[in-house]
């Protein structure tokens, strides 16, 4: 354990000295092969490895196509259309923020993205009718967070990838906990609204209105049910999906938009270069990394002190948690993922703990790092937006934290909320 | 899995004021690294194409292409190792900056060059063993196991590119920063 934590605090401290997440993480695995094997030798065959997986695929292209949707502008008219179905509800402007960030998160699978796009929008709207400043930014921040529960969750992927578990498990164990964690948002949006204090309330819409605001954001809404239907129904793997899904929208940007040039296609391919090297240059180091403390058996380590503490799965999980909690505080999402779960994932197969059920409880406890301080990716987003200050956007997303650490307790208490829609749709465990 | 978003506005040159070398040598790696972007750009919409292909073939003529699969992993390698110098020149790369965004101009200058001398060290190491690798490959005459049967010293030499790329390019920066210039350049469109 001494070793574990000196391998972790030695990462963690060097990684805040400000070098690039995947050089931190890279350099750190050389040392530990210089230390344990006396050579790097095999670090290009690892990196080739761990980058030449057809999985890997699925992230590009999902980003592809959430970047074409978005610079054809067919995911604009989201936040009204769903403001034009719930408006008439208590706190019905923070309701349809929720809906929206549920829905773009289908789309895009980013949080970041979720809260800037969904945020530039449904804010001024908040502003205009009076919605409480301080909840209108914590509801845009905590609501972009389900861009990583809700799939085709880029984070989900990864995770997929380093624990080989079923990508389609995993998209169908995060959706009925990603759409818990949207109506618990939802909830507390109109119970939070009641009685004169609350925010001002619109008019409810005719059938008529409500059938032209979802016109409007037709694609938008058709496009996450068709492609990962796809995945659910066992039609296509998850990178076949995430293609049709870029060739659709591509379509639709072309054909029914009609705003889509060979610039915006060179465009949205060139940002999808950009992020995939920086995504995938810290997949490639954190694959030296879990080759680089399997040398120094420092998994076999976790699970012996594990058997010989006694701890049983619940227990394991909770001590995990509350450590991811913490780096949380400090970490970027996807280096949490890919730091923690090569060490993590023999002892939970030792235990014998559902990697789909344990992805689910990981991706909440991550949402909630998004909104925790000082390092919450989606706190400084909004503050970007609105200028606001960084100590209000943190106070407005407080409640959606508490609600955040509910649904994780839930999921944890009953894993078949996470895991029934994939037992159902044939994937296991 | 995007960005928080596309950065539209035009920078203001972040080179003026530099001499002509550092100015020459920064605008011929801006050249390289956007030579190498537009095969990533390429990449993309070939592993778009490919993919919908294959399942056109698959589900529309009942006929399984079996090497787009072994080829669609080699393009995710391209891929990172064609934008890897392109997303280091415009500051893509994540880091912690949670102690080191509070300190002063004269401190974060010494960070920039700590963090790039970190990814200079990485990509030596990981440019002496993809050559090692690579030649190696390349000796014994190593196929895919795949349906390509490619020589595998191919899509291998992908990472030896990167790496060397990652170097000059955190080179480039690093100059760029003890001449006292931002490390990063944000304008958009070379």
């Amino acid at each position: 354990m001494i070793s574990l934590v000196v391998v972790l605090g030695g990462l963690v401290l060097l990684l805040l000295t400000g070098v690039p997440v995947f050089a931190g993480i890279g350099l750190t695995s050389i040392v530990i092969m210089l230390l344990v094997e006396g050579s790097f030798s095999g670090v290009a065959d690892t990196v080739f490895g761990k980058l030449n997986i057809n999985l890997l695929a699925t992230i590009p292209l999902f980003a592809f196509m959430a970047y074409i949707m978005i610079r054809a502008r067919i995911v604009d008219d989201l936040y009204r259309t769903a403001h034009a179905l719930v408006r008439h509800l208590p706190g019905g402007l923070g309701v349809a923020t929720v809906m929206s960030c549920t829905v773009f998160s289908a789309i895009s699978g980013s949080s970041a993205a979720t809260a800037l796009t969904i945020g530039t929008s449904a804010i001024p709207q908040m502003n205009r009718y009076g919605y409480p400043t301080r909840a209108a930014l914590g509801v845009v921040a905590a609501g972009g967070t389900l861009g990583i529960l809700i799939p085709p969750s880029g984070p989900m992927i990864l995770y997929a990838i380093v624990t080989e578990a079923s990508i389609g498990a995993l998209f169908a164990a995060g959706l009925i906990p990603g759409l818990i964690v949207a109506t618990l948002f939802a909830l507390w949006c109109v119970a939070s609204n009641l009685g004169p204090r609350g925010a001002q309330r619109g008019k409810r819409a005719t059938v008529r209105e409500a059938l032209v605001a979802i016109r409007a954001s037709f694609w938008a809404l058709v496009m996450p049910p068709l492609v990962l239907g796809g995945i659910y129904f066992g039609v296509f793997t998850a990178s076949e999906a995430a293609a049709i899904g870029a060739i659709l929208a591509l379509l639709v940007a072309v054909l029914a938009y009609r705003n889509f040039g060979w610039k915006d296609l060179y465009d949205c391919a060139y940002d999808t270069v950009r992020i995939s090297a920086m995504l995938f240059m810290i997949v490639a180091a954190a694959g030296m990394f879990g080759h680089a403390v399997t040398v120094m058996r420092l998994p076999n380590e976790l699970v012996a002190a594990t058997t010989g503490a006694g701890l049983t799965p619940i227990e394991f999980i909770i001590a995990v948690m509350l450590v991811i909690f913490v780096l949380g505080m400090f970490l970027e999402t996807i280096a949490i993922i890919l730091i923690t779960t090569p060490i993590i994932f023999p002892v939970m197969v030792d235990l014998g703990i559902s990697p789909v059920w344990y992805g689910v409880l990981l991706m909440i406890n991550l949402e909630l790092a998004l909104i925790t301080p000082p390092v919450g990716i989606n706190l400084f987003v909004i503050r970007g937006i609105t200028r606001a200050p960084l100590s209000e956007v943190i106070r407005g997303t407080v409640p959606y934290a508490v609600l955040m650490v509910a649904g994780l307790i839930l999921m944890l208490l009953v894993p078949s909320i996470s895991l029934w829609l994939p037992e159902l749709m044939g994937f296991g465990r | 899995m995007t960005p928080s978003g596309p950065d539209e506005s035009p920078a203001p040159d972040p080179l003026a004021g530099a001499g002509p070398v550092l100015r020459a040598a920064d605008r011929w790696l801006g050249r390289l690294a956007f030579l190498l972007v537009v095969f990533g750009v390429v990449g993309v919409l070939l592993l778009t194409v490919l993919t919908g292909y294959s399942v056109f073939w698959r589900y529309v003529l009942g006929v399984p292409i079996t090497w787009i699969d072994e080829l669609s992993g080699y393009l995710v390698v391209s891929l990172v190792m064609v934008g890897v110098a392109e997303a280091l020149r415009r500051g893509d790369h994540i880091n912690v900056d949670l102690l080191v965004g509070r300190l002063g101009p004269r401190s974060q200058r010494l960070v920039a060059i700590w963090g790039m001398l970190a990814a200079i060290a990485f990509g030596i190491v990981l440019l002496a063993d993809a050559v090692d690798a690579v030649l190696g490959v390349h000796a014994m005459g190593l196929v895919s196991e795949g349906y390509l049967e490619i020589g595998m010293w191919i899509p291998q030499s992908a990472i030896v590119l990167g790496a060397a790329m990652l170097i000059v390019a955190a080179a480039m920066a690093l100059i760029r920063v003890l001449a006292g210039f931002p490390a990063v350049d944000r304008s958009r469109i070379d």
